[in-house]
């Protein structure tokens, strides 16, 4: 694990990577192989991620469950390379069992985090990164590794389908 | 138009319903071990993390990196021996790389501008990053090969680390001076060639690329007349 700390210049942000990889790598690799159901493939993309990680690690926050979010996104875009490359796509719907951890929250907004999670992955995750997150689309575009023209084009696409699915579904603009 | 702030909101909102959903049979008391080659990869992954810029642009050039000195820094295994003496930039060996740094005692000159004037047939400049008085240029080739030329003059505030683990290094000529070449012995890192000139610039070029032609492209290298 030391290994990771030599991308990674100051000694806060190296006890800050330190956190983050204790913290999340068991979760990182939990959620990499519920998707891809291989141990390999699941640990080459945990390795990925943290790589990433330690290459940003000025703009990440040290362990919170915002962060927490983060490298769960970070980890299904990195799954959605792997199979993007292999010529298929994992298929996540937003699922009734998915739906129960709303629980109490306003009936329009409630409605609006549904679209969200109807969205497509990767335009989900350039909306949680941006809106969520805070990161500006050439910060995204790095964290994902795309490019900068391709994070605007999902950007668009993502709020543009968002639009059509509120108002689709009785939503007020 | 859905106004920001409720869409951040409800982004937050998402996020976190996600995670929940894919959280809740994640048992932190019995988690993943992870395999010795992971850690391995790891290690491998290291020698392309230490310079990301790089990575991302060539990713088969090269384990080169630089670092800035730190006060107090302990190296491992010096191998006090093999320490060789130039005017200016000192070279020192260790059990897994070379570090090149330069003494401060000399007088710095200004910058000066090198390039190769011979490169292998369908290799391009595609960018260079100045920094100070490190320069390094970054060139494509054929079958998108990557080529790396970086140089440092009078740099008293950086070392050049020279990644030997998995490299066989051999001494070469560079137009009659005495050079480096690291002979990478796996397909993780590529071939390096590193020498010094002119008392105070340090040169390196990294490529997939045989001996001869490394020390043909070190040998062109040519001061600008910028």
């Amino acid at each position: 694990m030391l290994i990771y700390l030599q991308v990674i210049e100051t000694p806060a942000d190296k006890s800050k990577f330190e956190e983050l990889y204790e913290e999340y790598q068991g979760l990182a690799y939990h959620v990499a192989y519920k998707k891809i159901n291989h141990v390999q493939d699941a640990e080459d993309v945990v390795q990925h991620v943290f790589m990433k990680i330690a290459e940003n690690i000025k703009k990440i926050e040290p362990v919170s469950p915002k962060t927490k979010q983060l490298i769960v996104t970070m980890v299904e875009n990195r799954v959605i390379d792997l199979f993007r490359v292999r010529g298929n796509h994992p298929v996540v719907p937003l699922t009734p069992e998915m739906l129960l951890f709303l629980s109490t929250q306003p009936e329009k907004e409630d409605f609006l985090v549904e679209c969200i999670l109807k969205l497509p992955e990767q335009q989900r995750q350039v909306i949680w990164l941006k809106y969520y997150h805070g990161y500006s689309l050439r910060e995204i575009s790095a964290m994902l590794g795309i490019s900068l023209v391709w994070a605007q084009k999902i950007d668009q696409r993502a709020k543009k389908k968002l639009e059509q699915l509120y108002l689709e579904g009785g939503g007020d603009l | 138009m859905i106004a920001e702030d409720v869409l951040r909101t409800a982004a937050a909102r998402s996020s976190e319903v996600y995670v929940r959903y894919l959280e809740q049979d994640f048992d932190r008391e019995h988690q993943h071990e992870f395999s010795p080659q992971f850690e391995k990869r790891i290690k491998r992954m290291c020698r392309r993390a230490n310079h990301p810029f790089l990575y991302k642009s060539l990713q088969r050039v090269a384990s080169i990196f630089l670092a800035i000195l730190l006060g107090g820094t302990i190296w491992l295994t010096v191998d006090v021996e093999a320490r060789a003496e130039f005017f200016g930039w000192v070279k020192s060996v260790y059990e897994n790389y070379i570090v090149y740094r330069f003494e401060p005692e000399s007088h710095p000159n200004d910058s000066e501008i090198y390039f190769p004037t011979w490169l292998p047939t369908g290799y391009s400049k595609v960018s260079s990053d100045y920094s100070g008085n490190t320069s390094t240029i970054y060139y494509m080739g054929p079958d998108e090969q990557g080529l790396i030329f970086g140089y440092s003059i009078d740099s008293t505030n950086i070392d050049w680390f020279f990644d030997t683990s998995v490299s066989t290094v051999k001494q070469v000529y560079v137009n009659g001076i005495s050079a480096d070449l690291l002979i990478s012995e796996g397909p993780e890192a590529v071939n390096t060639i590193v020498w010094t000139a002119d008392h105070n610039t340090v040169f390196y070029i990294s490529a997939a690329l045989p001996e001869i032609d490394m020390i043909k492209i070190a040998e062109s290298i040519q001061k600008s007349d910028q």
